[in-house]
């Protein structure tokens, strides 16, 4: 357990430099985002109202008042949560990768360290969650913060006034990434580390076996893929769509996700055991 | 400790963040309007039981809400379990009920119109639609539960000749005797005009026992549409029937006109024995516009409503005396140009919500009226505890539910 | 000691490693030697189990390889096996945190003895400060054996000299010495036992003492008989 915290530690050091970069782009663009969107949204009032001289309630009329829904539909804050989801995915292989690239291997000190195999990939899978989740605690931080700095640009009378709850609840990005109720939030996650750990698991066989490995990897995440999505296909070829109450369905689901989840992490800590090689 | 310094502030930050979002009120709580109903005069007791769901949308934001006396619940404020069900089961209440008490017999059966239940049994008629793949059947699936004993049967019965039809749909179900008698619309293939059909099952040899046609839509090209009942699944002996004209819709209208009034004329089918009625609906009802407000039939009362002059009026026919028991009218007189209205009636009271407005009001009015007594017994309006004009004019109504 | 008994391997269908038996006793400094390359480096794998084998036993005082039994055998490799970002200092703080017996005075001593600085780093070493940093990191565990990938391959003399004394240093003193070269001559006169590996089999297995003093060979001297023969 000790060895587990102390590779914890270490994983999130090695990526700590470019996964607080990912955070600075999220605070930074998204900020300028918001400036952005709403300067143009308060000088094209200003300008209509002059060119038509209209007074602020026409121009409500004809335009509608502005909302920070309208900064969250925006590239100006889905791009940046893009960039950094896009980044920790791809950092799920390269997690693994740079253990073996390189003249560096830092994979024999790895493999060799008097902790168990578990820890090694636990460690990984960890630090790759609590990166995401880290991502979504500053996202959950900032947000108010933007809203502040759209009701400082935007005067009172132009501007539609939400609640952050709401503003997140219809928001196709935040309802994945933050539900509005906390079982929800721990289904997501469930899902999202049975996925990584899927991937670790392809990954473990590309370094066993090498190119049958890629063969093996894919079979593996689309087997696990089909196992997740069986409740439905079999629903739908046997025609009874409805046989099950969606809380039978959500059991069925979470039942086989775990047993998803723990086939991956077997096979992960006997391939890493065993089979793979440096 | 110092080297940890990293991790801990992920982790910190981590649960500091997401557990401040599900737990603080600055992160749960809402902007959005809460509404409640105001009683203008009448007895607020009979506005407990009212429940007016909805939708809100303001720009780019909406989401469904449920308002009740003093409690407005938007479906985001819904615990994940509500949510969940709402979203996979798109669920009325009633099959809700049903499904809690039989939940294996329910399993699956969705349909509301293919219910019937009384004190012994609960029955369930649908018909199975498979037209895709080149394959074609119509098949219908029966179940009836003893609702003494907890046994069911069931069967099915393969529609014969399934190249004639496009598509078949039931309309309604019930149990005579052991005979379970389904009425059906079937829309013919490469022909217009749809079929109202009524198959009789024996119940206890599980076989059809015959088959006929109630209206040949196909053959007269006219429309029968059949007036829905207050609660669908109870036992109701009449079905009525409007018959009308069908109405093309003219290619690319340059303005929506209102649809106008159909010529119709209306018909009792008594479904235990099996013809139709001679009642003759008095003129007053059958020019009543049946588009702008639905009306109901609740066991040998047919219910029509009708707008005009700022006035609603219901009228309540006697399908077997043919005479009209009770006639009652609403006055809404409200300014707005716009009139949406929802009306229910359960337990011989009338539940009238209109929505009123335009670009200077808007206005939600909710009455309750007393059918045998002829007397209006509750009237309160829609208020909401900021911006009421906005906040009204962005609720879409839905309907209105009583428990 | 450590036992290899039977240790077959195959990359595809090539034999990498056919029946390999030997041992290797405490104290004593084994050196595996091979003209063909192949074989040498895998079995000192096999032996730290970073890659699998079709079949045969390895057991380090009777145990097969496990998280306990890496606290008593280290490997040292011929590439860098920490990550090139860090300095020296870095992974020996590294190596600190997860060794129990890690012994940071020697480690700091050997330090000394190569000449390396703290602040160096990983990636900019040169392959014999490479060298030197992983016999460092490998020698500053108390372990009961070593196992060493060709430490004198490519590098330099005054490197090799260096690397040379540690083996008459009290830094080996009764430890186990698993050892690969193809080049002999700088520590012919180290060793106590030789495994002469050809194609993957055990050719011919002695003690350097007794070839000497019983039929008057050095080790070169068997190996030109085995491998010319």
């Amino acid at each position: 357990m000790n060895h587990f915290f102390k590779l914890l530690n270490f994983e999130i050091n090695r990526f700590i430099k470019i996964y607080a970069s990912l955070l600075a782009i999220v605070i930074i663009i998204q900020t300028i985002g918001v400036a952005v969107v709403s300067n143009s949204f308060v000088n094209r009032a200003n300008e209509m109202m002059m060119e038509n001289r209209w007074t602020q309630e026409e121009f409500i009329k004809s335009n509608g008042k502005m909302s920070f829904s309208e900064f969250m539909n925006s590239f100006w804050f889905a791009g940046p949560i893009a960039i950094a989801a896009t980044a920790l995915i791809f950092y799920i292989f390269l997690i693994w990768y740079r253990e073996w690239y390189g003249k560096n291997t830092f994979i024999y000190r790895l493999l060799m360290l008097p902790a168990s195999r578990y820890s090694i990939y636990f460690a990984k899978a960890l630090a790759i969650f609590l990166m995401v989740l880290g991502l979504v605690g500053v996202q959950i931080l900032v947000l108010p913060l933007e809203n502040e700095l759209f009701k400082v640009i935007v005067p009172n009378a132009l501007r539609e006034v939400l609640a952050v709850k709401d503003l997140i609840y219809t928001n196709a990005i935040t309802m994945v990434l933050i539900p509005s109720t906390f079982t929800q939030f721990l289904l997501h996650y469930s899902a999202g580390l049975m996925a990584v750990f899927t991937l670790f698991t392809a990954i473990l066989m590309e370094r066993s076996y090498r190119f049958k490995g890629i063969i093996f990897g894919v079979l593996y995440c689309a087997a696990v893929l089909a196992l997740f999505s069986a409740p439905l296909f079999i629903a739908a070829m046997l025609d009874m769509g409805n046989m099950l109450y969606p809380m039978e369905f959500l059991m069925v689901e979470i039942v086989l996700g775990f047993i998803a989840s723990v086939c991956s992490i077997l096979i992960g800590h006997q391939l890493l055991t065993k089979k793979v090689s440096v | 400790m110092n080297k940890y310094w990293k991790i801990s502030i992920i982790i910190a930050l981590t649960i500091m963040t997401i557990g401040a979002f599900y737990t603080h009120s600055a992160y749960s709580s809402t902007q959005l309007p809460q509404f409640h109903i105001k009683e203008e005069r009448g007895n607020s007791e009979l506005i407990k039981n009212v429940a007016i769901s909805a939708f809100y949308m303001v720009d780019s934001h909406g989401e469904g809400v449920s308002i009740e006396q003093n409690k407005t619940t938007y479906d985001s404020e819904k615990s994940f379990f509500e949510q969940f069900n709402r979203d996979y089961a798109r669920t009325d209440s009633t099959i809700k009920q049903l499904q809690k008490k039989y939940r294996n017999f329910m399993r699956g059966k969705l349909n509301i119109s293919s219910f019937y239940e009384d004190k012994q049994l609960l029955a369930f008629a649908d018909i199975d639609n498979n037209t895709g793949n080149g394959s074609r059947s119509f098949i219908f699936n029966i179940s009836v539960l003893n609702k003494k004993t907890g046994n069911s049967t069931s069967f099915k019965y393969e529609i014969p000749s399934p190249e004639k039809y496009n598509h078949i749909y039931v309309e309604d179900v019930q149990y005579f005797g052991k005979e379970l008698k389904v009425l059906t619309r079937s829309y013919q293939q490469n022909i217009g005009g749809q079929d109202v059909s009524k198959y009789i099952f024996d119940i206890p040899n599980e076989k059809l026992l015959s088959k006929e046609e109630v209206f040949a839509g196909s053959k007269t090209l006219l429309e029968y549409s059949l007036i829905p009942n207050i609660d669908p699944i109870q036992p109701s002996k009449y079905a009525v029937f409007s018959i009308s004209e069908p109405v093309y819709e003219p290619e690319e209208t340059e303005a929506p006109e209102p649809p106008k009034p159909k010529e119709k004329e209306l018909v009792v089918y008594d479904l235990e024995q099996n013809k139709k009625l001679d009642t003759i609906f008095p003129k007053e009802i059958q020019k009543i516009n049946t588009d702008a407000i639905q009306p109901y039939v609740d066991g040998s009362t047919a219910y029509f409503a009708e707008e005009a002059d700022q006035k609603v009026k219901l009228t309540a026919f006697n399908l077997e005396t043919g005479k009209i028991d009770n006639e009652i009218t609403l006055p809404i007189d409200l300014k707005g140009k716009y009139n949406e209205m929802r009306v229910v009636v359960k337990d011989g009271k009338f539940y009238l919500l209109v929505k009123n407005h335009d670009m200077q009001t808007a206005n939600v009015k909710i009455m309750i009226a007393d059918i045998k007594t002829e007397s209006i017994v509750f009237e309160g309006r829609l208020a909401a505890d900021k911006n009421m004009r906005q906040s009204l004019r962005s609720l879409e109504l839905y309907d209105i539910q009583i428990k | 000691m450590i036992e290899v008994k039977n240790l077959t391997k195959k990359f595809g269908r090539r034999r990498v490693l056919e029946n390999v038996s030997f041992t290797a006793e405490k104290g004593q400094i084994t050196c595996l030697i091979g003209i063909n390359g192949v074989g040498k480096t895998t079995t000192l794998k096999a032996i730290m189990g970073l890659t699998p084998y079709k079949s045969g036993t390895i057991l380090i005082d009777n145990e097969p390889i496990s998280k306990q039994v890496y606290e008593k055998i280290t490997f040292i490799p011929d590439a860098a096996i920490m990550p090139p970002s860090m300095t020296i200092g870095e992974a020996l703080v590294f190596m600190q945190d997860f060794y129990s017996n890690w012994n940071n005075e020697r480690a700091l001593e050997l330090l000394k003895f190569f000449n390396l600085k703290e602040e160096f780093r990983i990636a900019e070493l040169s392959k014999g400060n490479t060298a030197k940093v992983n016999l460092l990191m490998g020698l500053a565990i108390d372990v009961d054996y070593i196992l060493m990938d060709e430490p004198f391959s490519g590098i330099d003399i005054f490197s090799r000299e260096q690397i040379a004394n540690v083996f008459t240093s009290h830094l080996i003193e009764d430890r186990g010495v698993i050892i690969t070269t193809h080049e002999i001559n700088d520590i012919e006169h180290l060793i106590d036992k030789v495994i002469l590996l050809d194609n993957g089999s055990v050719l011919k297995e002695f003690y350097t003492e007794e070839m000497r003093s019983q039929e008057g060979k050095s080790v070169i001297d068997v190996m030109r008989e085995v491998y010319r023969a």
